[in-house]
């Protein structure tokens, strides 16, 4: 597969006066196209950032401090301002957590669209507002040529941010950021919504980076996820392995917490003892290992760097990176889907 | 669109003067109670001092006005001859209160729209200069700029105004609306009217462009700082159509909220600088007034002002509603 | 609690510029009636002296003869006195509605919202000409004038603040207790709100003296009391040849509401410190 995007050693600061805080440190991660990949982490984590990163929509006091973008082999962050507005929303699109608060108040959903469309597109007023309707009626939104001259509060919720997705989709994008597209939303419409993404790359085969803290969803959706913790990413590999055998601690504590139902009745919930770290003044050594059980004399001394894992075989042709001096034994979790055919 | 619309503002339009006339009676009664408090009785002063008016005619006016009847009848006789327009005669000028004040009307409605343009559109600019500069020499400039003028009286400004622009400079007239010595018709008569319009305009509208400099100020890095800001950007617009399609065009709310709050604020300072510039408003109707003792035009027009407020103050909540579609004309 | 914000105030660069300025002009109003102790009203020298031609009259003199320097101080005094008292009924008037309206909510904070909506439709500095014609004019008159034509915003300032703390748990206690209304209001309710009250009457000081000097300028001054309004609206007509009879008095007043805003917002700064972090 030849990579869409390819994010190399990425940093973003945000500079405040109480000292400079590391949102972003040292992240890599590639998409091919056609593939979603999720990114993974409590809020806080720096996967927002790494998003609006990518776009190069960080502004004072954060700035984007080191690494490379590699966009169809083209390094954004070299691009000049003028250069990079040609990428916005024509190549790269994105979507936002809050469709309401993400669409402009005092114009209808179509005039946002058809801004959209005419900023990449030689087309007239017109047509625009046409292939609006068009695409609005895509996304499955009923009578869209009426819905295309409302206003964004009347809309509902799912509406809004199917309307938001038709905006993203506008020129066909060859990547789309989706930065927690259902969690504004009600279970029911989640669905709806991620069942919508899902097809829509199907058909477009464009490449999908998906930011989410749903683990649900990235099951559901992911080809490959990348965990983040306290700004850095801390494994990475395909759904399959990552959910079925995870090597660093974080990754394997976050999926006990949902793997309720591979709980024998009446043990406690498993949780992560302690809090994420303050980005502001960083630890030496592994940001986990305050809240690490398989703690070590080195994780206090050295930051783990993101390592190719070669230890099982059991995943043939899936490169799986960790970023940790004692990876767990993929044995040693309890895999509910094994442990039942065992 | 608009043309669907136009029903549903005829109709909000109709509702709001509907609910103005109790606005209207209440300040009726205000001015009724201004007049019985006054020293004199009601007819001292409306008549104005003694000798402006015929005592048979002050003795009519007595029995007219029921002076021996209960507080409460007399009341109801003042808002019956408010509500039915009749705000009295002038003894000074001789005429009809009403026929006096609808007379200087077009005058003060030209001083204050003009200035409110101007105050608009400099204090957008000096607002969005200041956002789009925020903590440098521009925006410090403003800040300076906007602290003096907050303290600044108007009729001095006026005054100063003159002293440089017509007097050192020679550049415009000093007062007045249009010049009496020459006989102007058509355009050259509008240009004179908007040379004589200049300084007075300009003096007016400072206090309020400093205003809404400020308040522009604050709305636009606000906006910046909102969502939907971030999208426009993901979209790959350019920084100056994001400040005035997405930023600017949301910042013009709190501005409208703030325009129509100071409307009588306003027409109180068109009073002053008309009596600065000798502009023939109501303001200088008010300050011939003054200095003739003729308490019932002053009252006539108080009242008549604080109608114009409440009809200007209708316009722009019906502009509000249109630039706001989260405001529904209905309900 | 108090002193907290007077460190905060003594911090805060505009408080201590609107300080040092009101500072200075009470001292031109007491020390000025020492050395210029004449009347103002009196022909004191040759009329339309420029500032600095006789050091008898440093300031000048008007096309009367009349001492401009004297009229400053007696200006600088009537400034004061109108600015504070006024702002003072504006306050007292203020409070009074919005503490009503904000506690008794109802019918009652109905009433008297219409009657403030009515206040803030009414062209403030109109109605405040209107009452001083009607009442004959005089520094009492232009105080109670302008006391009442300002008070609308604190109304409403003190209406939100008691509509929030009523439901407060401290104001709940005490109500158990049995406290009488009169007394919750002025022992509870009242302390809490009267922070963003004492900002508000700072910049009702600045308006107040604003007004006092429009009134004077249009011939609605104290005619016992010489005021910089008063100087002003007597120079008007030689303005154009003798600007300095206009022009000193206005950088006077000009000065003395630039330091009452300065204070107002140093003072708004300090009591929301949150605020002021940003």
């Amino acid at each position: 597969m030849s990579e869409l995007l390819s994010v190399h050693k990425l940093a973003t600061c945000f500079h405040s006066r109480r000292g400079i805080i590391r949102a972003v440190d040292e992240v890599s991660f590639s998409i091919a196209a056609g593939e979603t990949l999720a990114l993974v982490g409590e809020s806080g984590s720096g996967k927002s950032v790494t998003a609006a990163s990518i776009l190069r929509l960080i502004s004072a006091p954060g700035r984007i401090e080191g690494g490379e973008i590699l966009f169809q082999g083209q390094d954004l962050l070299k691009l000049g301002t003028a250069a990079i507005r040609q990428i916005r929303g024509n190549r790269i699109a994105m979507i936002f957590q809050e469709p309401l608060s993400a669409f402009n108040p005092v114009q209808s959903i179509g005039t946002q669209i058809v801004e959209a469309i005419r900023l990449h597109r030689k087309v007239s007023r017109k047509q625009a507002f046409e292939q609006a309707v068009t695409l609005l009626e895509r996304m499955g939104i009923p009578s869209p040529a009426q819905r295309v001259h409302e206003f964004p509060h009347r809309l509902s919720g799912g509406m809004r941010q199917r309307a938001m997705i038709a905006m993203a989709l506008s020129c066909e994008p060859d990547l789309l950021i989706a930065d927690e597209p259902t969690t504004a939303l009600d279970v029911t419409t989640q669905a709806q919504i991620l069942e919508l993404l899902k097809e829509l790359q199907a058909a477009n085969g464009m490449g999908m980076l998906l930011i989410t803290h749903d683990l649900g969803m990235v099951a559901e959706t992911a080809h490959r996820a990348a965990v983040m913790y306290a700004g850095r990413v801390v494994e990475e590999g395909s759904i399959d392995r990552l959910f079925t055998a995870a090597r660093h601690p974080y990754t394997a504590g976050l999926l006990a917490s949902v793997n309720i139902e591979a709980l024998a009745p009446g043990t406690k919930l498993p949780e992560i003892p302690g809090s994420a770290p303050s980005l502001l003044n960083p630890v030496q050594g592994c940001a986990f290992a305050e809240r690490c059980n398989a703690r070590h004399a080195l994780c206090d001394k050295q930051t783990p760097p993101l390592a190719t894992d070669t230890e099982p075989e059991s995943f043939p042709g899936s490169r799986h990176r960790v970023a940790c001096f004692l990876p767990a034994r993929p044995d040693a979790i309890p895999l509910p889907v094994e442990s039942e055919a065992a | 669109m608009s043309s669907s619309h136009f029903p549903t503002v005829l109709k909000f339009l109709r509702r709001r003067l509907w609910l103005a006339v109790p606005v209207i009676a209440g300040i009726a009664i205000l001015n009724f109670l201004i007049l019985q408090l006054a020293p004199g009785d009601v007819v001292d002063v409306l008549a104005g001092e003694a000798g402006a008016a015929t005592p048979e005619y002050m003795a009519q006016l007595r029995t007219e006005f029921g002076l021996d009847r209960p507080i409460y009848v007399q009341l109801v006789f003042y808002l019956k001859s408010v509500f039915t327009l009749d705000l009295g005669f002038s003894f000074r000028q001789n005429m009809p209160v009403l026929t006096l004040i609808l007379d200087r009307l077009p005058a003060t409605l030209l001083l204050m729209l003009t200035a409110m343009g101007i105050a608009l559109v400099a204090g957008l600019a000096l607002g969005v200069i200041s956002s789009l500069y925020v903590h440098r020499w521009a925006d410090r400039l403003i800040a300076v700029f906007v602290l003096i003028t907050y303290a600044l009286p108007t009729f001095w400004l006026g005054l100063m105004a003159i002293v440089l622009f017509s007097g050192r400079l020679g550049w415009l007239p000093s007062g007045n609306m249009t010049d009496i010595s020459a006989d102007y018709t058509g355009l050259t008569y509008a240009w004179d009217v908007t040379r004589h319009a200049i300084l007075p305009a300009a003096t007016l509208a400072t206090f309020y462009l400093a205003v809404y400099a400020k308040l522009v100020r604050t709305a636009m890095l606000e906006s910046y700082g909102a969502d939907f800001i971030r999208t426009a950007r993901a979209k790959g617009a350019t920084e100056t159509r994001i400040t005035l399609f997405h930023a600017l065009r949301n910042a013009l709310l709190p501005l409208l909220t703030m325009l129509g709050l100071q409307v009588s604020s306003i027409l109180s300072g068109a009073v002053l600088v008309e009596s600065v510039f000798s502009w023939p408003g109501l303001g200088r109707l008010a300050f011939e007034s003054i200095l003739a003792r003729d308490l019932n035009l002053l009252l006539g027009i108080l009242l008549f002002s604080s109608v114009v407020v409440t009809l200007i103050n209708i316009c722009v909540d019906a502009v509000y509603a249109f630039l706001d579609p989260r405001i529904e004309l209905q309900h | 609690m108090y002193r907290i914000i007077l460190e905060h105030i003594l911090q805060n660069r505009a408080a201590i510029a609107g300080l040092l300025l009101l500072v200075a002009v009470i001292l031109i109003a007491v020390l000025g009636s020492f050395y210029l102790p004449g009347d103002p009203w009196e022909m004191a020298n040759a009329p339309m002296l420029w500032p600095g031609d006789d050091p008898d009259s440093p300031l000048g003199t008007d096309i009367m003869g009349r001492d401009i320097a004297t009229g400053m101080v007696s200006g600088a005094k009537v400034s004061l006195l109108v600015g504070f008292a006024s702002a003072f009924i504006s306050a007292l008037v203020g409070i009074t509605f919005g503490a009503l309206g904000g506690f008794y909510r109802g019918w009652v904070d109905a009433f008297l919202m219409r009657i403030t909506e009515l206040f803030q439709t009414v062209p403030q500095f109109v109605l405040a000409v209107v009452l001083v014609a009607v009442f004959k004019p005089s520094v009492v008159t232009a105080v109670f004038a302008i006391g009442i034509v300002s008070w609308p915003p604190t109304a409403r300032l003190v209406r939100s603040a008691f509509l929030v703390l009523r439901e407060r748990e401290f104001v709940l206690a005490a109500r158990t207790l049995g406290m009488s209304d009169p007394r919750l209001i002025l022992t509870q309710l009242l302390p809490n709100a009267l922070p963003p009250v004492i900002v508000i009457s700072a910049l009702n000081i600045a308006t107040a003296i604003l007004t006092e000097a429009s009134l004077s300028f249009l011939g609605l001054g104290d005619p016992n009391v010489m005021s910089w309004g008063t100087i002003i609206g007597n120079g008007r007509e030689q303005v154009v040849d003798a600007w300095y009879i206009c022009g000193i008095p206005g950088i006077a007043i000009l000065v003395v509401v630039l330091a009452f805003n300065l204070l107002g917002e140093g003072l708004n700064d300090a009591l929301n410190p949150q605020l002021h972090k940003r």
